[in-house]
C-alpha cells in the first residue's frame, strides 16, 4: 500500500452540511460551536437545509431500514445538496459518513442500483441529484485547518501552571476509516486525524496499545438491552488501556464514541466503584470541534460542555480557562436551571 | 367631529372591521391593502361553513359596511416608524409616506405551505391538493384534475392538521379552523361527485363554533364521510397513479393502508408578521410567532406601544367572524382612547 | 402487526345501510366510550368499538365486541348522544348478509 493512500483530498471551501441525529439531541453545542468556527473564524461557507433528515443509519445497520431505502434517502441528501448548488458534502456524524461513503461505492460497482435509487427518488419526491465531488467529515475539515485555528487560538493544550503538554487520548470512530481505510486520514493503521489536531493545539497524543479498538458503541451491542453488556466491556477495554498513561482528555470524532466513551464512565463507576483518573472526576470527552471551540476561546457552557456526564472542569482548570462557574446551568434568557443530582462516585 | 387620522393595515374581515367602526365615527381613515381588493382570504374561499354562503357576498357586505375611506390597494407597506410626537410614518412601497395619528395593524395570517411536509406529497403528485386548492376547484376557477371527473367511485381523503399541532413544522398551535372546513368541503364533495366516498384522517375534531358540531354530524349520517383518527404517516403514488396512504387507526389500535384518488390537505395558519411591527413598534409575539396584545383576555387589541392596536388574525387563528368582531372591537377600543 | 387494507367496500354503505335503517341513532355515535365505562357484564363489551368497527366495514369484529352483552340497556342511560345501544344490538345480532337480507344469527 502507498503512502498517498493514508492521504485523503479534503475540499477548502463551500461545503453542504448534514447533521448528527445523536449530536443533536446530546451535544447540540459541538454542532453549533463547529459552524461557528468554519463560518465566523475561518470564513468559510457552509450552507444548510432545514428539510435534510436523519441518514437512517441507525435502522439500517440494525435491520429496521432496508438497504433500498437508506439509499433512496442518502439520495435525497444529495439531492437537497445539489438543489442548492454545493457540491462538497459536509457531514456531521461518523456513522453518515461511512453511509454515504458505503452508498457511493456500493453504486460505483453496481450502476443499476444507482439507475433505480434514481428512480425511487423521482418518484416518491420528483428531485435528482448530481453524486458529490468531494465527501468530508467535520474532523477532516478541522484536520485540515488546524494549524489556522492553532494561530488564533487563545488557549493551548498545555497545563498552565507547569508549561507541561497535557496528554490527549484520541479515538476514531470505526465506520470513520475501518468500512474504508483510504477516506479517513491515516486510515484505520496510522489514524492521524485528531492526533495531529491535538499536537498541534500544544498537547501530546498517546498511542496507547487499544487506541484501534471500538469503543463500545457498535449498534448491535448496545441497542438490545439483553448485550448491552458487550457496550460497556469494550468501553472498559479502552479505558484500562489507557488509564496507565493518566490522559487529561479523550477527543473522539465520532458522536456515538463521545457518547459512550462519556456515558459508560458512570456507569462502570457504579458498577466497579472506580474511575479511571487519580482525582475521581473521571476523564473529560471531547468532539474535535468542542475541543477547537476550547483553545479559540468560547465559553465552555456555550459549547455546552456542561452537557456531558464527566463534566470538563478538570481540564478547564489545567488549561487555565477562564470561565463561569455560575453559568454552567443558567438558561441564554438568564433563568438559573436546577443542578442535576450528582452521583457519588464518579465526582463533579 | 374628530380630525384624528387613523391607519388600517390589511383590508381583511379584522381590516374591514376595524375600517366600517372608525369611518362610521367620522375618523379620517386610510386603509392600506397588499392586494388588489378589499376582503382578504375571504377571496380565496367559495363558500363559508357552516351555512354554505359565498364568501365573496360576504367580502361585498363587509365592505359595503364602510364610509369615506382612503383605500390604498396594492400596496405592501415597506415599514412603519413612531414618532417622539407618538404619530405613525407610514412608509408605502414606492418611497411614499404618510402620517397617522393612530394605527391598526390587521396584517392576518399565512396560509401553511404543505409542500413542507414533503412525506404527503403535495407539490410532487398533481393529485394532493390542500383546503385553499379545492376552493378554487369548488368556485369553478381551478378545473378538478380531468380524469377525477371520469371515475365512477372516487375516493377521496381528507387529511386534517397539516402544519398545525406539529412539532416538526414548527407549528405547535390549533389552526382551529381546519377542522370545520375538512367538514364542510368533505361535504362539498359529496355534493359534488355523488358516488365518492370521502375518509377524514383527524387527531380531535374541534367543532367549537355555532352550527359545527351539527355540520359534523350531518356529515357523517347524511353524506356518509367516515372520520379515521390517525395522522397520515406517509403518501406514495401507485403503478395506476392513485395515491398510496399510510395511517394508523388509533381508535383500532390497528395500522392502516389505503388508495385514493383525490387527497386534500387541511393547511393551517401560520403568523406572518412584518419585521417593522416586531423590530420598530415593538409589537411582542407569543410562541406560535402571532402578535400578542396586552393581555389575552381584556386588552387583546391593545398593544404596549400607545396608539398602536392590534385586530384580527395576527394574533392568532380566527374564523370570518371572529376576525371582523375582532376589527370592530379594536376600533372600539381606539375611539375610546381617542375621547378620554 | 397485520396491516389492514381500509376498503371502503364494506364500510358505511351495504351492511351498516341496512343496520341504519333498522336503528338510525348508531350515526350519533362519537366513540366516548361511555357505553364500555358503564357496562355491567364485561370489561370486553363495548357498543363504541362494535359501531367503530361497523363504520370500518368489519361486520363480524364488531359482532365481537357485544359478546357477552346482557342487554341490560345501562349503556342506553348513560349515551351522551342519545343512541339507542339496545337498538344496536339488536340489529346486530339480527345483521344483514352479504346480499344485504336480514337473517337470523
Amino acid at each position: 500500500m502507498k503512502w498517498t493512500s493514508y492521504e485523503k483530498e479534503i475540499a477548502a471551501d463551500d461545503f453542504f452540511y448534514v447533521r448528527s441525529c445523536i449530536r443533536q439531541t446530546f451535544f447540540p453545542g459541538a454542532e453549533n460551536v463547529l459552524l461557528n468556527i468554519l463560518r465566523e473564524r475561518l470564513k468559510l461557507t457552509v450552507v444548510e437545509d432545514a428539510r435534510h433528515t436523519s441518514c437512517t443509519g441507525i435502522g439500517y445497520h440494525t435491520d429496521i431500514v432496508p438497504l433500498e431505502t437508506i439509499m433512496t434517502v442518502v439520495a435525497r441528501q444529495m439531492a437537497l445538496m445539489t438543489e442548492s448548488g454545493f457540491k462538497n458534502l459536509l457531514v456531521s456524524c461518523v456513522t453518515s459518513f461511512g453511509i454515504y461513503n458505503e452508498v457511493l461505492h456500493l453504486w460505483d460497482d453496481h450502476p443499476e442500483l444507482e439507475t433505480k435509487v434514481r428512480e425511487h427518488l423521482w418518484r416518491a419526491t420528483r428531485r435528482e441529484f448530481v453524486k458529490p465531488a468531494n465527501v468530508a467529515h467535520a474532523s477532516d475539515v478541522i484536520y485540515k485547518y488546524r494549524r489556522e485555528i492553532a494561530q488564533m487560538a487563545q488557549y493551548k493544550l498545555v497545563n498552565a501552571q507547569t508549561g507541561e503538554p497535557l496528554k490527549g487520548v484520541d479515538h476514531i470512530g470505526c465506520h470513520y476509516a475501518k468500512i474504508f481505510p483510504v477516506k479517513g486520514i491515516g486510515g484505520a493503521e496510522f489514524p492521524r486525524v485528531l492526533s495531529d489536531v491535538v499536537t498541534e493545539f500544544g498537547a501530546s497524543s498517546v498511542d496507547y496499545p487499544e487506541r484501534r479498538h471500538c469503543c463500545g458503541f457498535g449498534f448491535r451491542q448496545y441497542i438490545l438491552k439483553e448485550t448491552r453488556g458487550y457496550s460497556v466491556s469494550n468501553s472498559k477495554i479502552k479505558f484500562e488501556s489507557m488509564a496507565p498513561y493518566q490522559p487529561d482528555f479523550i477527543v473522539a470524532n465520532c458522536p456515538g464514541c463521545a457518547m459512550f466513551l462519556d456515558r459508560w464512565q458512570y456507569t462502570l463507576s457504579e458498577m466497579e466503584g472506580k474511575t479511571y483518573d487519580a482525582a475521581g472526576r473521571g476523564i473529560p470527552v471531547l468532539s474535535h470541534e468542542e475541543l477547537a471551540g476550547l483553545v479559540l476561546g468560547y465559553d465552555p457552557w456555550e459549547i455546552g460542555l456542561q452537557m456531558h456526564q464527566v463534566q470538563p472542569e478538570s481540564l478547564l482548570e489545567k488549561m487555565g480557562v477562564v470561565f463561569d462557574p455560575g453559568g454552567k446551568f443558567r438558561t441564554r434568557g438568564g433563568r438559573q436551571l436546577p443542578r442535576p443530582q450528582e452521583p457519588d462516585i464518579l465526582l463533579v | 367631529m374628530h380630525t384624528k387620522k387613523i391607519a388600517v393595515i390589511g383590508a381583511g374581515p379584522a381590516g374591514l372591521g376595524a375600517a366600517s367602526v372608525l369611518s362610521r365615527n367620522g375618523l379620517r381613515v386610510s386603509v392600506f391593502h397588499r392586494e388588489a381588493a378589499a376582503g382578504g382570504h375571504l377571496n380565496d374561499w367559495a363558500w363559508l361553513f357552516p351555512r354554505f354562503v359565498p364568501a365573496r357576498d360576504v367580502a361585498v357586505s363587509m365592505a359595503a359596511e364602510t364610509r369615506q375611506v382612503d383605500f390604498h390597494p396594492g400596496c405592501h407597506i415597506a415599514g412603519v416608524s413612531r414618532h417622539a410626537n407618538g404619530q405613525f410614518k407610514i412608509v408605502m412601497p414606492d418611497g411614499q409616506t404618510e402620517v397617522a395619528d393612530a394605527l391598526v395593524y390587521a396584517g392576518g395570517f399565512r396560509v401553511f405551505d404543505a409542500s413542507r411536509k414533503e412525506e404527503l406529497g403535495y407539490g410532487i403528485y398533481p393529485r394532493v391538493v390542500t383546503s385553499a386548492d379545492l376552493e378554487k376547484m369548488l368556485a369553478g376557477e381551478v378545473p378538478f384534475p380531468v380524469e377525477l371527473l371520469q371515475q365512477q367511485a372516487l375516493r377521496i381523503g381528507v387529511v386534517h392538521c397539516v402544519g398545525s399541532r406539529d412539532e416538526k413544522s414548527g407549528n405547535r398551535h390549533c389552526s382551529r379552523m381546519c377542522c370545520v372546513t375538512g367538514v364542510k368541503q368533505s361535504i362539498e364533495l359529496r355534493k359534488r361527485f355523488p358516488n365518492s366516498r370521502v375518509t377524514a384522517f383527524y387527531m380531535d375534531m374541534r367543532m367549537f363554533g355555532n352550527g359545527y358540531e351539527e355540520l359534523y354530524l350531518e356529515a357523517q349520517r347524511d353524506w356518509q364521510v367516515l372520520f379515521v383518527r390517525g395522522r397520515v404517516s406517509e403518501v406514495a403514488e401507485s403503478d395506476e397513479g392513485r395515491l398510496r396512504v399510510k395511517a394508523e387507526d388509533t381508535l383500532l389500535g390497528r395500522p392502516i393502508r389505503d388508495e385514493f384518488d383525490l387527497l386534500v390537505l387541511m393547511v393551517g395558519m401560520e403568523a406572518d408578521l412584518p419585521k417593522w411591527l416586531i423590530e420598530d413598534l415593538g409589537v411582542k409575539q407569543i410562541d406560535a410567532g402571532f402578535a400578542r396584545g396586552n393581555d389575552e383576555l381584556v386588552a387583546s387589541n391593545r398593544t404596549p406601544t400607545r396608539g398602536l392596536y392590534l385586530a384580527g388574525s395576527c394574533k392568532g387563528p380566527l374564523s370570518v367572524a371572529e376576525a371582523w368582531n375582532d376589527g370592530q372591537a379594536a376600533a372600539q377600543q381606539l375611539l375610546l382612547d381617542l375621547n378620554r | 402487526m397485520q396491516v389492514r387494507d381500509l376498503s371502503m367496500a364494506g364500510a358505511w354503505g351495504d351492511s351498516v345501510d341496512v343496520l341504519k335503517a333498522i336503528e338510525p341513532s348508531l350515526v350519533n355515535c362519537i366513540t366516548c366510550g361511555g357505553c364500555a365505562a358503564a357496562c355491567a357484564a364485561s370489561a370486553n363489551v363495548s357498543v363504541a368499538k362494535a359501531i367503530l368497527l361497523l363504520r370500518r366495514g368489519l361486520l363480524a369484529d364488531a359482532r365481537a365486541a357485544l359478546e357477552g352483552c346482557l342487554f341490560c340497556g345501562k349503556c342506553r342511560f348513560v349515551c351522551p348522544m342519545g343512541v339507542n345501544t339496545r337498538g344496536v344490538i339488536a340489529a346486530l345480532t339480527f345483521s344483514p348478509d352479504s346480499s344485504g337480507n336480514i337473517l337470523h344469527q
